[in-house]
Order: C-alpha cells, then structure tokens, then sequence
C-alpha cells in the first residue's frame, strides 16, 4: 500500500506530529511509506530523522511561503504525486497546515476522510479508525468506503517510535502555484514559540488566578517544567491573558502528556479542550469544583499559597 | 458583496452523549440543539460588516445541510439578523457530504465571502471549509480572525502558528474562521425574533450520492478513576508523583 506522510518543519524542526504519522504507518503490514518534508531544517534534526525515520524521505527545502497558504501546500503535494505516483494512503500528524491540508488532499483524491484519529487502526487496516466525537465526550470508529483513504491524525494521539532508519533521503523541488490575488500587508512573528497544540506539558489559568498581576508563579512552574500557558475562557475573554491561550471550546483543543490546571473551575466547554490530555493536575479552592471529575490528580486549597510551592519543587528536579 | 455563512446545528455543549440501544446512533432525544459556536461568531461578524458597510453588503445569507430538526436553529441565525436561509435537506454522515451538499448550492448561488466555522461541536472534522473550497476550486483562506472592509476590499487577519499575518484578498473566497473573528455571539433581539418568522428560509432537495464514510459504532469513554488527592500542606508531593508514578515530568 503506497502511503504518504507530510510535514513542514516549525523552527528547523521536524514536529512530533511527524513522527506520529511515521508510527502510524510503520504499524501497517504492507505500507510503502513516502514522506515529504517541506521548510529548513537543522543537520542534527536531519541526522536525528537518518536514524529515527523510516522509508523514503524527501526534502522541499525551497522558502514557504510567509502565509498560510492552502494553495502552496496542496500544489507542492500534488506536483509531488504527479511526478511519484499517487498515494493509496495518506497519513498527516496534527498540525496547523496538515489540517486544511488534509481535507483538501482526500477531495483531489476522491478518498474517504477522517479527523483526528486516536488510536491506532486494528486489526492492521488503515480503513477502520477511531476517533472522538461530541467535543470528547464519545469514541466513534468510522468506516472509510472508498480505496484511497486520508487520515489526521489527532495531536498527541499516538506515541512515537523510533523506526529502523531509512531506506533512501534526498531533496526534491518544485515550483507550487499560490494563491494569487492574495496580497500580504504584514507579518508579525513571535520571538520565542511553544504551540500550545505541540507542547507535552501545559499550565493554564484560570478566573482562580484573580487577576494577570497574579500570573507570575504560574509561568515560573511553566519554565521550571519546559511547559507551555495556557488559560480559560474568562481569563481570555478579561484580556488578562491573550486569546491564542484560550484552551476549550472554541479555543484550542490540546492533549499534553500533563496539563496542570490552576483555579479553573473546569466548566464542560473547557473540559472539552483537554479530554485528550493523558495526566490532568487539578488545584482549587472549591472541593466541588468539576475539573475534579476530569483530574487524575488534585489539590484543594489556594493556589497562590501552592503555586510558589511547586516552582522550588520543580527546580528541584534539575 | 454577498455573505455567506454556513450553519451547523448541533447539541448544545452541556448534553449527555449517549447511545441509542443498538450502540450504533447516538440517541438524540431530549438534546437541546443549537447553533455551532464558531458558526455563531462567523454570523456575528458577518452582520456585523453588514451593519457597518451598508450598500456594500448587500446579503448575508445562512445555509445549512440538515434535516427539519435544524429549522429552529436556521430561525435563530434569521433572528440574529441574517437576511435569508436555505436549508438542504439531508443530515451529512460526514464532512464531505456537507460540504458537497453547500457546493453544489454555491456553483448555483455565488456568494463572495463564504464562512465557514473552524469545526463543528458534534463531528469537530475541521474540514467543511477546505474541502467546500477544493469542490469550488477558489481561494481558501484558513485561521481567519477577523475580517474588515475598507474602502471595498476585503482585508483578513490570519493566526496560525503563533504567527499573525494581515492580508487583502480578492473575491470569492472561501474563510475558515476561529475565535477572534467576534467574541462575543450576538444575540437575538425581540425584533429580530418577530421579523425571523416572515424572513425567507428556502428548503432544498440534497444530491445524495454514494457516502465515503460511515460511522458503524460508537463506544464510551474509558473509566476513569477518582483523582489522587494530596493534602495543600504537602503541595511538592504533586511534583514527586508526577515524576515517579505518572512518569510525566
């Protein structure tokens, strides 16, 4: 079974979600896996992929566009199979661009779709997939009923084994159409980034903070445990913190190996943001407060009093 | 300049998922059903540039693919200010088909703007918008977070990535909106609501062809256990368990 991985690199990196993808399909019986790598990256990420990888690797290492450009990525994809043949599978770790990517690959592939697949597929047929539904509350297995499938993969959904190395790497160019009529009047780009979507641990606020003054001890613990903020609605909606942290519904959806969730009342839009996440850290004042219900592990008591207490502990690590 | 905006009508958040007998359908009675919150922004701010931009836009238009069940919500969006609706008649098994049901609608009905929510609270597939685009073959922009109109070109703010990157684009387009866009719904005013019930909402016969997927069997959550207490006098042994028994530090 022919099977296509994509990716772009964020930062000279190659995000975990590639590897995700690569797992994915070195568990298939019969999959070819092809992958295709767009953006630059770092000789030891490209080392680190000789040995971790597997299949055939191919490196687009000509500039992305500055924008998210649905048109590029579709075109480099489809150029790609012009010239090696089109998948029957395609396998896309959860990323901003796999995203809108994916959909827009099983339409030109005329291939069944599924989102945010969760588990790995059983018995070794790539065309049954789970996944959530109803914001998490719920497990659903789809059939998919053509030949060509399309997977997205959820974001940390499957846990990443390094392969046997690959068989073959080698750069690959092509000139992808864009999206013309589109014109950019500004780019801003952060300093420092750590995608809320990619991130292992998270530490998120909540109202129970009482206020951004009050927000220090909470990225100290967040920097002591290489973690990525976070916060609730309220907080977002307050402007104590600003709205790319907002986890839940309409916010972002992620799912952490740890997401430590501090005065948050874990009303069920939230909860809906962190289903996926494998360890939940409740604190709160209020014994009865939901986010209990969700929690692996818990403190009740105030959360400036616990914060400062768990920075020294953290820093102890090291 | 006409707007459109595609409606799902979902379960609202607070419902208890569960199946019916057969473990194959969720059991839809009693569920209070309502408008996707993403949809319901993407509508704000549509009427939003309406109200702002008169002459300019012309229609805001609400369009769905759902069964009569969708109607009330279909009303709710007239109410909230959107000029007319057209329902297509069929329950999508799967983003594709909702998407192929809108267009077909939109190769007959162009409208210049398209939004479409970034997912939907039931299937949360994330695909209705790129996929609506490929079928249409016309731009797609996604991440959308806000949307102005000056001196009649249509200006985007896109957030991916950490990134924030303002556009200008041409029409048709197709916009995958997120938060931002508005943050708070509009709500229906008691004059809305009167003027809904005479506004015109077109009900459509689907295509209906052959389904790529098919969900064949839902299955509960894993239990889980009662969280692990620790006493707030003894806070750092959060940390130590975090490390040698959960294994996540």
């Amino acid at each position: 079974m022919k099977t296509f991985i994509f990716s772009t690199t964020l930062d000279q990196k190659i995000p975990r979600s590639f590897f995700e993808a690569l797992t994915f399909a070195g568990s298939l019986d019969s999959a070819e896996i092809t992958a295709l790598i767009a953006g630059s990256l770092s000789q030891e990420q490209k080392d680190y992929l000789h040995k971790a990888g597997c299949g055939h690797i191919f490196f687009y290492t000509q500039e992305l566009p500055q924008w998210h450009d649905p048109m590029f990525y579709l075109d480099l994809v489809e150029n790609f199979f012009a010239e090696k043949g089109e998948p029957d599978l395609v396998i896309l770790g959860a990323s901003a661009i796999n995203q809108v990517l994916a959909p827009m690959l099983a339409v030109k592939l005329k291939a069944g779709y599924v989102s945010r697949v969760i588990s790995l597929p059983e018995p070794q047929n790539p065309h049954i997939v789970k996944r959530f539904a109803y914001s998490g509350k719920i497990i659903s297995k789809t059939e998919i009923k053509t030949g060509k499938a399309v997977l997205l993969l959820g974001s940390n959904a499957i846990a990443p084994v390094e392969a046997e190395g690959v068989k073959t790497i080698e750069t690959w160019d092509a000139k992808p159409a864009t999206s013309d009529g589109v014109e950019i009047l500004e780019v801003k780009k952060p300093e420092t980034r750590q995608l809320l979507t990619e991130a292992r641990i998270i530490v998120s606020g909540g109202r129970g903070m009482r206020g951004p003054e009050y927000w220090k001890p909470l990225e100290e613990l967040a920097e002591a445990l290489g973690a990525a903020t976070a916060c609730s609605r309220p907080v977002s909606d307050e402007g104590w913190r600003p709205h790319h942290e907002h986890v839940g519904q309409t916010g972002k959806v992620v799912a952490p190996d740890l997401y430590i969730a501090c005065g948050i009342s874990g009303a069920i839009q939230h909860l809906a943001g962190i289903s996926g996440s494998r360890i939940i850290v409740a604190i709160n004042k209020d014994p009865d407060a939901p986010i209990f219900q969700a929690a692996h592990y818990g403190i009740v008591g105030d959360v400036h009093k616990i914060l400062p207490q768990l920075v020294e502990a953290a820093r102890r690590l090291k | 300049m006409k707007i459109a905006v595609c409606i799902s009508n979902v379960p609202d958040t607070t419902t208890r998922i569960k199946t019916d007998a057969t473990g194959q359908k969720i059991d839809l009675n009693g569920v209070q059903w309502v408008l996707n919150p993403w949809d319901e922004l993407a509508l704000t701010r549509a009427i939003e540039l309406k109200e702002q931009n008169t002459g300019l836009v012309s229609e805001v238009i609400a369009v769905m693919a759902a069964s009569a069940a969708g109607e009330a919500t279909l009303r709710k969006a007239l109410a909230v200010g959107a000029d007319r609706a057209v329902r297509i008649d069929t329950d999508p098994a799967d983003s594709f088909e909702a998407a192929r049901e809108l267009a077909y609608y939109f190769e007959a009905h162009w409208a210049d703007i398209i939004f479409t929510g970034i997912e939907s609270s039931d299937f949360n597939g994330l695909a209705v918008g790129p996929m609506l685009a490929t079928l249409l073959k016309i731009h797609l922009i996604p991440g959308v977070s806000g949307v102005f109109l000056e001196n009649g070109q249509v200006l985007v703010q896109q957030e991916v990535d950490g990134m924030s990157i303002r556009l200008k684009t041409h029409q048709p387009v197709v916009m995958v909106v997120q938060k931002g866009i508005a943050i708070v719904p509009k709500i229906p005013a008691m004059r809305g609501i009167m003027t809904a019930r005479t506004k015109p909402l077109e009900v459509l016969s689907p295509r209906k062809e052959a389904l790529q997927t098919e969900v064949t069997a839902f299955e509960p959550l894993p239990p889980k256990a009662a969280a692990k207490m620790i006493d707030a006098e003894d806070a750092p042994r959060l940390i130590e368990l975090l490390r040698n028994e959960a294994k996540v530090i």
